[in-house]
């Protein structure tokens, strides 16, 4: 059984179940309109369901990271040292511009695995830089001077003291 | 193809920025606090992200599911009270008589081997289990007897309280020559054999070539659990004539406790040379330590070397099907067992070998690193003692303490009168007591305790400190310790290279920098859960300045009076913690303050400590009149102390009692016969002045004849220290807590700092 997911430029993609059920808002949308108990009359190509803010060229990359994951579950919980497997490193990759794009995206879709992976995408761009290096990175302008903060305690004004070359 | 605007970082919504900074590390932190107001604000606005870092700082993980504001200001409160070593809670406990020499602490179980059958404590057949009160989740503590029906008792045991599991090392019967050993693995909720396990019993065969074994040869255990992985280190009595005839011998083997498979078993180096006619394994393992699930360093006292292996992993489960598949002794009959694969070599420091060589060697490190949270689910009630707060009046604490003794009376005197099965099933509340916060599984140190053969008063003993983080990446990324190829510079001696079977070796000076070397060995002796993620335990003994004159007079300068030197005498409880964060902020704001760096570790007198000197001097001299007064009591304990001893420790006992000082006015400690059972005391907090930092800065040890060179080392600690009276017997640190094993006529109390 397959399902037709539409772009928001109308780009028509047609997923088979498990590759769609890992898209929570698809899976939801599915089982409410009980399709796949087949209630709806459902051809593979009547039935659609529009992801309005949802590129082509991103919900297809989307699509490569649903397929590699319609078999198996992935992480979906951690924290800061835990490792991903290199599949998903080489996927999400280091176009910081890509992640964030997968990164709003996997957040509509309702995809927490995908979601996780690319703020792991995200932490592996910005590691080792310092933060000359982020702003370059991102764009942004450095608006911020450390000195007009005075009242900070300890455990906050951590940063001072992290950096700091020793 | 891209329409869509340019996304950037910071415009994504509040709780998505949230949630993708969560997930970054300490440094990508640091930096976005300094990128632009956004970033800043949202990071120390944000309830989770101030968490987060908190908990990277450190190094702690946490799976608890309580609020994050709650779980902050817990943090909070843990993490300073460790800073300053003020304790939330203070107590003393009593341990129950005939404990023998086996122990164990783990996640906050205090665990110790019990003689029930035999008073004299030869044979442990059960465990006296201790769960500490917690401060940081408000848990209360409880204590059981834990028995394995069926098991004839046991010569030493381990546990891991996250799998649930008791690895105990069986006695063998006195009849059997043989060195065959089992290993049961058991629950520590049931003592029932684990389901997990496919086999509850463990077997090996260690190599025994005597050619007329008569009598069971002696060995002593090291056991560590990791995981799935559980290695037992048999070691022989080195003195006996067999082994140094090299018919027996020290075996590491490590197995797959699960499946009951043999993943390796090592015996030293090939047999390489002989001695008396029979082939001897060189360097032989005398300790080890699990560095992750996969790897595992031992070393021996051979070479003087860390050598860190690689665990192979079982090639399928259907060729060990057989639990218990020990290794063969005759090589041939069967496959040989799985060895270890040696992937990077740490020599340590060179001796000179005319001078010193090295006696014994002991290397630590807890917990271990595959334990992850401790989750109590179905423990047995035992004897709760409720953990009064400080704020708790005198007179219910010490009801609450009477009642908790009352319990603990029969519970320890009968205790195979109570199953814990039964009481296991009378646990209802589905409490929820896993730790809050436990170390990262990468935050650990490594002690490394050397005993040396050396010439009199130069260093007997050495204790080496290096991070796993040091060792995993000399593993993962050698190439950070191999010398750059440029031709310019050639010291070989110092430099890291590849042997012939390319196992990396690191000269002591090329790991030198990430490692710290004293020459002190942990105090007391004789205990070794000394080391607990970045934190390291130790103690030393003084005499308070205003007592020396005193001291003097009683002729202490000269031969000593034990009895009046324990009164006298106080201890200095030193925590080195030496995680990297916290040494960079101490040494940072050293540098603020623009203060001279602090001495490296001298005996300074703490301010505001005249107070509780006074106060002891006023109690050491009421304790030795009580001493002279009251009859001798406690004597009827039946203990390996010697009476001196017994006296002696009446002294201390005057001076630990004025250490829990409100109570020593309600309750004089004259009341309490010692005899009896020992109340809990749920003391308030000691007022005691926050800990001052001390930075242990990069240090020379001199050559003294021992070493080849002056030994430098780069590896930097904060030291926080606090004075105790009296002797401690024991000292050990938790994640928690600090425990002082106090010997107070012959019993032995616990007396737990909660932090």
């Amino acid at each position: 059984m397959s399902i037709t997911l539409i772009s928001k430029e109308g780009a028509q993609f047609l997923v088979s179940k498990p590759v769609a059920d890992r898209i929570g808002v698809v899976r939801d949308c599915a089982y409410g309109a009980d399709f796949w108990l087949g209630y709806a009359v459902a051809t593979d190509d009547s039935m659609g369901i529009t992801l309005a803010n949802v590129t082509s060229s991103i919900l297809s990359k989307i699509l490569v990271w649903c397929e590699h994951y319609k078999d198996m579950e992935p992480l979906v919980d951690g924290d800061s040292n835990m490792e991903f497997p290199e599949w998903d490193m080489a996927y999400i990759g280091h176009d910081m511009n890509q992640i964030l794009f997968v990164l709003e995206a996997a957040d509509y879709l309702h995809i927490p695995g995908l979601l996780l992976l690319a703020c792991k995408g995200i932490a592996d761009v910005l590691d080792g830089r310092n933060p000359r290096g982020i702003c370059d990175l991102l764009g942004i302008v450095m608006d911020f001077s450390h000195r007009q903060e005075v009242d900070m305690d300890k455990e906050n004004g951590y940063w001072r003291w992290f950096l700091h070359p020793t | 193809m891209r329409t869509q605007t340019q996304t950037q970082l910071v415009n994504l919504p509040p709780e998505l920025l949230i949630y993708v900074l969560a997930q970054l590390d300490l440094p990508a932190l640091a930096a976005c606090h300094q990128v632009c107001k956004l970033l800043h604000n949202t990071l120390l606005t944000s309830t989770l992200l101030q968490y987060r870092t908190l908990l990277l700082l450190h190094a702690l993980s946490s799976s608890s599911l309580l609020p994050t504001h709650t779980l902050l200001s817990r943090l909070q409160a843990h993490t300073s009270r460790w800073r300053r070593l003020l304790p939330g809670q203070s107590y003393t406990h009593p341990l129950p008589p005939n404990t023998g020499s086996t122990y164990e602490l783990y996640g906050s179980l205090f665990v110790r081997g019990l003689a029930i059958s035999s008073p004299r404590g030869t044979a442990t057949d059960a465990l006296h289990v201790l769960q500490l009160p917690s401060a940081v989740d408000e848990r209360p503590g409880r204590e059981w007897i834990w028995r394995a029906p069926g098991t004839q008792g046991w010569s030493d045991f381990t546990l891991s309280p996250s799998e649930d599991l008791v690895a105990l090392v069986a006695k063998r019967p006195a009849s059997q020559s043989l060195p065959r050993f089992e290993i049961h693995l058991l629950t520590l909720s049931s003592g029932l054999p684990h389901p997990s396990a496919r086999s509850p019993v463990l077997q090996h065969d260690c190599r025994d070539t005597r050619p007329n074994p008569q009598r069971a040869a002696g060995y002593s255990y090291l056991l560590q659990i990791c995981g799935s992985s559980l290695a037992c280190l048999f070691l022989p009595r080195e003195q006996t004539a067999e082994y140094v005839r090299g018919e027996i011998g020290e075996e590491l083997v490590i197995w797959d406790w699960r499946t009951g498979g043999v993943r390796a078993v090592y015996i030293g180096e090939s047999a390489d040379y002989t001695r008396g006619g029979k082939s001897v394994w060189a360097d032989p393992p005398k300790t080890f330590s699990f560095l992750d699930e996969e790897t595992i360093l031992v070393a021996g006292t051979d070479t003087g070397a860390l050598e860190i292996c690689t665990i192979p992993s079982l090639p399928s489960l259907s060729s060990n099907s057989s639990a218990g598949s020990g290794s063969s002794p005759a090589p041939g009959s069967a496959s040989p067992p799985p060895q270890l694969i040696k992937r990077v070599r740490l020599l340590l420091p060179p001796l000179r070998p005319s001078n010193a060589a090295i006696l014994s060697i002991l290397t630590r490190s807890d917990p271990s690193p595959g334990e992850g949270p401790f989750g109590l689910k179905k423990m047995p009630e035992g004897v709760r003692f409720a953990s009064s707060s400080s704020s708790a009046s005198a007179s219910t604490s010490a009801s609450a303490s009477t009642s908790a003794a009352a319990h603990a009376g029969p519970a320890l005197s009968a205790a195979p009168a109570g199953s814990p099965n039964e009481e296991g099933e009378s646990e209802k509340k589905a409490e929820s007591s896993s730790e809050l916060f436990y170390p990262s599984p990468s935050a650990r140190l490594l002690t490394v305790s050397l005993s040396l053969d050396s010439p009199p008063d130069t260093v007997p003993d050495l204790t080496i400190f290096v991070l796993f983080s040091t060792l995993l990446v000399a593993l993962h990324s050698p190439e950070k310790f191999l010398p750059s190829p440029s031709p310019s510079h050639k010291n070989t001696a110092a430099q890291a290279y590849y042997d012939a079977s390319s196992i990396l070796v690191l000269p002591w000076p090329a790991w030198s920098a990430h490692a710290r070397i004293t020459d002190t060995s942990h105090e007391p002796h004789g205990y070794v859960c000394y080391t607990h993620g970045y934190r390291y335990i130790t103690s030393s003994l003084f005499i308070p300045p205003h007592l020396q004159a005193q001291a003097q007079q009683a002729g202490l300068a000269g031969l000593l009076a034990p009895d009046l030197l324990q009164g006298l005498i106080s201890t200095r409880v030193e925590v080195w913690d030496f995680n990297p964060a916290m040494v960079r902020r101490v040494r940072w704001e050293q540098e603020q303050a623009r203060g001279p760096p602090s001495p490296p570790h001298a005996d300074e007198v703490e301010p505001g400590a005249e107070v509780q000197w006074e106060e002891l001097e006023q109690l050491v001299e009421e304790g030795v009149e009580q001493w002279l007064d009251t009859d001798e009591d406690g004597s009827e304990e039946d203990d390996d102390e010697e009476e001196e001893d017994a006296d002696a420790d009446e002294g201390m006992d005057e001076g630990t009692d004025g250490f829990e000082e409100d109570d020593s006015g309600s309750e004089p400690p004259a009341e309490v016969d010692p005899g009896a059972q020992v109340p809990v005391v749920f003391g308030p907090s000691t007022p005691r002045v926050p800990a001052v930092e001390q930075l242990l800065v990069p240090a020379t040890l001199l050559a003294q004849d021992v070493f080849v060179d002056p030994l430098q080392s780069g590896l930097s600690a904060v030291v926080r220290s606090m004075e105790v009276p009296g002797l401690l017997s024991g000292l050990f640190i938790d994640g928690e807590r600090v425990i002082m094993l106090i010997k107070r006529g012959g019993r032995e109390m616990l007396k737990v700092d909660v932090f």
